[in-house]
């Protein structure tokens, strides 16, 4: 039963949502408004372009760039986080003499503040003192000196290495409470059936965890999407921009060449590419929901 | 069978192992550095057992003079944050869950969007209102910055732990004379504190290592936060990568143990908000 009290509930909601309007959407119209400028230095004092500036920026071909490193960053972090996730999840399902201890190791680099992640695996990666390469040489590959965030075609690969190794333990954590969730009794009666562990994880497991599947999903994704520091720490964007992603680009921009402007279309576009994504997700779990 | 059984158990601990080498291996590498006399911080190729462990890093770390500074900051930071985004969500996720108002509907939506705002796409307007409004290097500034990302998410926690408190207690409690408020904080609150435990921890781990907002609005060197200030080990020229990976360790162990603590509640708190919705 919910009592109906419009003015007690509306005066209860009003801090959260003040905060957020003032904090968050206001802020985001204020950007939508610097976006339509010119704000590039050398043309002098800042100007109203309108849509026009968009267009330019479309034209420069750095946006197309960044939004490509985006979507491959977003996309590949997102993907491997969740395999890895699951596959971890479903081993750690199992019983196993030490398991509590394996569970809370793996726990450590989700926990492990970001910018210390980054700065460790820029250790790890480090064409000298790193143990990747030192790793490598002791497997029998031979003692190279790759400089793996220092080349353009490796360094995109190694930030996202290191981004699935600092998030796949939250997949895993969510996804593991799913699989605690799934009843045993169809197991039982799928075994009488005689279905075999493949059949099993496609007709009961799979199922069960979609719900939370979705959700991780989308969160890991929104997460990866902004998550800044790992490669402000590892690359800088660079080399050669190779590793450039919009929350970089976007503090490069504005806080290095003072270019609010572009720096602001940059963010009301991934505003607008994040939130459909979203949207399209959310409105899949609901309709699966009602199903 | 019994060879398929073996194969499969062989696969299953060949995997476990590398799994656990894989999230370890940085690990190890932090450890030894920190562990390691500065002589035998620059050999290549790097030893990966210290033949001398040594604590020198770690009392550098300490000794540094800002490290504490810092870590006062960030403690300041992170704890009125945390207290402030409980008040403000305890308040709304009541509101949401226990009262009908019109617009209800509407309202969760707007804390379900404002959830999926890039952290990126506010900072320069928000970088300007807040130099506008002279709160730059201030620590309000950074505060209600972290509370607009953490209100979203510490709700939507608090709602979902709301949601398994049985209504009938508040009811029975209500029946025999009490206010709404008085049943409110009788009855909702004694039950829902590890909830609150829970999401006041959450809040707490993601202000503890924010990185870019801190980075963006406090630029005096004495208001920087420890995500920031570690970076300092980080010389011009050479880095001091003893120093820097014993003050990693140093940040990481509150963090981690916290963490321990809450995850039950967190995790469960999180799925059920996921399958309710």
């Amino acid at each position: 039963m919910k009592t109906r009290s419009t003015l007690l509930g509306y005066a209860l909601i009003a801090p959260a949502i003040v905060l957020l309007l003032v904090l968050l959407f206001i802020p985001l119209l204020y950007s939508l408004q610097i976006s339509f400028q010119d704000t590039d230095l050398s043309h002098g004092a800042p100007k109203w372009v309108g849509l026009s500036a968009y267009v330019d920026s479309w034209k420069n071909g750095e946006l197309w760039k960044v939004g490509k490193h985006s979507i491959v960053w977003t996309v590949s972090v997102a993907f491997f986080q969740v395999l890895v996730g699951l596959l971890a999840a479903l081993m750690l399902n199992r019983k196993f003499p030490l398991r509590w201890l394996v569970r809370v190791l793996v726990l450590l680099p989700w926990v492990l503040p970001g910018v210390i992640a980054a700065l460790t695996w820029r250790l790890v990666y480090d064409s000298q003192f790193g143990f990747l390469n030192s790793l490598i040489a002791k497997l029998g590959f031979g003692q190279h000196a790759t400089d793996w965030l220092g080349t353009p075609g490796l360094a995109m690969f190694s930030v996202v290495l290191a981004a699935i190794w600092k998030g796949y333990p939250f997949a895993m954590l969510m996804l593991l409470a799913a699989l605690q969730s799934v009843p045993q009794d169809q197991y039982e009666a799928a075994k009488i059936d005689g279905a075999d562990g493949w059949r099993q994880f496609i007709h009961i497991t799979l199922p069960s965890i979609s719900g939370v599947m979705k959700t991780v999903v989308l969160l890991v994704s929104i997460w990866t999407f902004n998550y800044f520091e790992m490669i402000y720490v590892l690359t800088g964007g660079g080399p050669v921009r190779s590793t450039h992603i919009a929350p970089t680009y976007i503090y490069e921009l504005s806080f290095g060449h003072f270019d609010f402007g572009e720096a602001s279309r940059v963010s009301v576009i991934s505003f607008l590419f994040i939130f459909l994504i979203s949207l399209i997700l959310i409105r899949q779990m609901h309709k699966n929901e009602r199903n | 069978m019994i060879i398929k059984r073996l194969g499969s158990r062989i696969l299953f601990t060949a995997g476990i192992l590398l799994l656990l080498f894989f999230t370890l291996f940085p690990f190890m590498q932090m450890l030894s550095t920190s562990l390691k006399s500065s002589d035998q911080l620059f050999t290549v190729p790097p030893v990966w057992i210290p033949k001398h462990a040594t604590l020198s890093n770690f009392a550098a770390a300490m000794q540094h003079q800002q490290f504490v500074h810092y870590f006062m900051n960030s403690l300041l930071v992170s704890v009125v944050t945390c207290i402030l985004v409980i008040i403000v969500s305890v308040l709304a996720a009541y509101s949401f869950t226990r009262l009908e108002f019109p617009g209800r509907k509407f309202f969760m939506n707007v804390i379900l969007v404002s959830q999926m705002f890039c952290i990126s796409a506010v900072v320069i307007p928000l970088y300007k209102i807040v130099s506008a409004l002279g709160l730059l290097n201030s620590f309000p500034g950074l505060i209600l910055a972290y509370m607009a990302f953490t209100v979203p998410v510490a709700v939507w926690l608090l709602r979902s732990f709301m949601l398994n408190i049985p209504v009938d207690m508040e009811e029975s409690a209500m029946m025999e004379g009490a206010s709404q408020l008085q049943a409110f904080i009788k009855v909702v609150v004694p039950l829902l504190r590890p909830g609150i435990g829970a999401t006041a921890a959450y809040v707490f781990l993601m202000t503890w290592q924010e990185f870019l907002f801190s980075l963006v609005f406090m630029t005096d060197p004495s208001k920087r936060t420890l995500p920031i200030g570690i970076m300092d080990f980080k010389g011009q020229y050479e880095t001091n990568w003893g120093t820097m990976m014993a003050a990693s360790i140093l940040i990481s162990i509150p963090v981690f143990v916290l963490f321990l603590i809450i995850q039950r509640q967190l995790i469960s708190g999180l799925t059920e908000g996921a399958t309710k919705g």
